[in-house]
């Protein structure tokens, strides 16, 4: 709550403005992955790992940031599984935003 | 003081926005480079933002050409701008700054942090407010200054001087016209006794 200012209504908006965008995010994430394209991992990653850094999504943040790694350097080995990490913190973390979310 | 945010990720750009309404700033929000620019274009004057906040990596227009545009553009160049960015290297940091950034924040941000951010830029727009009325002043008061300098031709003889238009003119109106100089005339010692004697001779 610090981070709004104990605002809980921007808590809530910030929650699902988060999910609105978070299904298009992965999906785009698992389509470089699919591909192995690097850049498009890359932007993709680093865009969900922005995102979810401003709410605090600290374990969803740590894994796209791998993602983000992998796809600057352009080394792909392991990126299966570095997805299903991703998989398993969003899964994680969704009911908790969808129940901050209902709240507004 | 108006700020402009570029960012784009809804979140981000959400926060920023109700952390600097918060602290009772003017925010006006973009959703990438090319509506930031679109918006510096159109509010060009006194609604113009006076600080930025880009974020470097964003479709279209980046963050850091932003900040190339704002430096290369007359009436743009004093805006204050912080990028905003997960980008954390030393190299990032330099190149950002050598593209004319005046701050960098680390994503995600600081409440805290972003605040102080905002009121060191805000200082630095008064100051720069306060001398660019300052210059204007003085470009004021200047043209309104008169001044005399270079090489003025003088006859040797009758000490007429020659002006900027080719006539020569008695010293006394030249120097008239080009300063605040005022004339009273009189007659002095040496021109006085040499009257005198001619006066004498001619009334013997």
């Amino acid at each position: 709550m610090t981070l709004v200012g104990g605002d809980r209504e921007l808590a809530c908006q910030l929650a699902e403005l988060f999910l609105e965008d978070l299904g298009p995010r992965i999906t785009e994430i698992t389509a470089a992955v699919s591909e192995l394209d690097p850049k498009r991992l890359h932007a993709g990653a680093h865009a969900l790992r922005g995102s979810a850094g401003s709410i605090k999504a600290d374990i969803v943040a740590a894994a796209a940031g791998v993602l983000e790694a992998m796809g600057r350097a352009s080394k792909l080995d392991g990126v299966q599984r570095a997805l299903d990490d991703l998989t398993i913190a969003v899964a994680s973390l969704r009911p908790r935003l969808v129940a901050l979310a209902a709240r507004a | 003081m108006r700020i402009l945010i570029a960012d784009d990720d809804a979140v981000t750009r959400k926060l920023l926005d109700a952390t600097l309404r918060r602290h009772g700033w003017d925010v006006i929000t973009a959703n990438d480079g090319n509506g930031a620019w679109r918006a510096f274009e159109e509010l060009k004057g006194k609604d113009a933002p006076a600080l930025a906040i880009l974020d470097w990596m964003m479709p279209g227009v980046e963050g850091i050409e932003i900040c190339r545009r704002l430096r290369a553009t007359p009436g743009f160049e004093s805006v204050y701008v912080i990028l905003l960015t997960s980008r954390a290297d030393t190299m990032d940091l330099a190149l950002g700054l050598a593209a004319g950034a005046n701050d960098y924040m680390a994503k995600p941000f600081d409440p805290l942090e972003l605040e102080a951010r905002v009121r060191v830029g805000e200082r630095m727009v008064t100051l720069q407010q306060r001398l660019n009325a300052r210059v204007t002043e003085l470009e004021q008061a200047l043209a309104h200054v008169k001044r005399l300098q270079g090489l003025l031709p003088i006859c040797s003889y009758c000490k007429k001087v020659r002006n900027e238009a080719n006539y020569w003119e008695q010293v006394d109106s030249y120097l008239s016209t080009h300063s605040d100089l005022d004339f009273t005339h009189g007659i002095c010692p040496t021109c006085s006794d040499k009257m005198m004697k001619q006066l004498d001779e001619s009334t013997v």
